[in-house]
């Protein structure tokens, strides 16, 4: 931990207050995640503050909580407290079940081999239950990501798909359709994750996708990527 | 003493089961997730309150931020924040962000705020002073009454420096080096240094 200059110690009560500039709060805040010396004086302004936006305790009116859960994804049968990486990862064992099974539909897809271009990614993404199934081809020439949901139900929630590469930290890939191929054009900086190893997941999430880039929704679907 | 034990312990209690409830519901326990409401939702309306005297504008907000906490709970380190500031820096920040989207964040200049005077603190530094525990209060009250004055309308109004500048109609690199002086002291006072 580094000693933090008067300087550094206001800069962490002016991005606590939010005094700064947009830019000025940026580069703060990415700081917050790389000092750690910063980040825990970030925390101690927090405390120092709190009681500053504390008013007198008011009980909120009961339909606040009904909004607040009805808010929330719906989740059936998975709602366990289990840790979120060990899903991620029985969910990748449980698929290649499922890969195995769908690895007949990638192969009717069009495909006309060329011996100039590299073979393209494949991945069958599937449930432990057997209810979800979707395939997924990916050419890296142009980048871009065709999902066929073979089976796929969201309720009344919209499926985002992620990419979680080596790191274990889910990416969005943007969200795709239920009941028809949806071509995803995979962004250039995304482009380096989607490699044979990786993992693709489906989550339910609200119309527009998981606010703040963090899924909500338990994994209804996912499967390793592979080189065909 | 026995007495000053109780207290602490009772703390200490709250604040494990707090921990306990916010890291299962960054796992995405639902269950947990009411545990945690039933528990700070009356703490955190106060805030939505302070920041949204409109009370069903403050509902609007509470609403918003504990749909904040369940997608952020996984980011929550016990190690570093306490389970409740850490609630509270959630729901004012999300209270702030919508103030300020609704374009309805006004600062009042410090003249129109009421005179101020070290010995007759202003009715609203009254208020004030029944919420802020007796150690923000005091170091806050230390400081001059214009400094104080710009904290809290950053903190409770979302007031940027260029903003309090604007208000004041003052350089803003003067509304800087003052705020500056004034959070050095206010660290200060309330790390025991003075």
């Amino acid at each position: 931990m580094s000693i933090l200059s008067e300087d550094d110690i206001v800069l962490a009560g002016e991005y606590v207050l939010g005094l700064l500039d947009a830019a000025e709060q940026a580069t703060a805040h990415a700081r917050v995640a790389t000092d750690s010396a910063f980040a825990a004086e970030v925390d101690a302004w927090r405390e120092r503050l709190a009681s500053m936006a504390s008013g007198a305790d008011t009980a909120a009116p009961d339909h606040i909580w009904t909004k607040i859960d009805g808010a929330l994804p719906r989740i059936t049968g998975q709602d366990t407290g289990r840790g979120k990486l060990r899903l991620w990862q029985g969910l990748a064992v449980a698929s290649m079940a499922v890969a195995a099974y769908l690895g007949v539909l990638l192969w009717v897809q069009p495909f006309v081999p060329n011996i100039d271009t590299p073979s393209p990614l494949v991945a069958a993404l599937g449930s432990e239950n057997g209810k979800a199934a979707i395939t997924a081809r990916y050419d890296m020439q142009n980048g871009e990501l065709l999902l066929t949901p073979v089976s796929l139900d969201t309720g009344q929630l919209y499926p985002e798909l992620w990419i979680v590469p080596a790191d274990g930290k889910a990416r969005s890939l943007g969200m795709m359709a239920v009941d028809k191929p949806t071509l995803v054009a995979v962004t250039p900086e995304m482009r380096e994750f989607m490699a044979a190893g990786g993992t693709l997941a489906i989550t339910p999430e609200p119309e527009g996708g998981a606010p703040g880039g963090t899924a909500t929704g338990p994994i209804i679907a996912s499967g390793k990527i592979t080189v065909l | 003493m026995a007495s000053d034990d109780i207290p602490t312990n009772l703390n200490d209690a709250r604040r494990a089961r707090l921990t306990e409830a916010l890291l299962r519901t960054g796992k995405g326990d639902r269950s947990a997730f009411e545990t945690l409401y039933r528990a700070t939702s009356a703490k955190l309306f106060g805030v939505c309150l302070r920041i949204f005297p409109e009370r069903h504008e403050a509902e609007e907000a509470l609403q918003d931020a504990y749909l904040t906490i369940w997608n952020r709970a996984a980011s929550f380190q016990p190690g570093r924040a306490s389970p409740i500031s850490w609630l509270v820096a959630v729901t004012r920040n999300r209270a702030i962000d919508r103030l300020r989207a609704s374009g309805k964040a006004k600062f009042t200049p410090i003249e129109d705020a009421g005179e101020i005077a070290d010995t007759a603190p202003r009715a609203d530094a009254q208020m004030f002073a029944a919420s802020e525990d007796d150690q923000l209060h005091g170091c806050i009250q230390g400081l001059d009454g214009r400094d104080a004055h710009f904290i809290r309308s950053a903190f409770l109004g979302g007031a940027t420096y260029l903003q309090l500048a604007d208000t004041e109609r003052a350089p803003l690199a003067t509304i800087k080096s003052r705020i500056r002086r004034a959070l050095i002291k206010l660290r200060a006072c309330m790390e025991g240094e003075v």
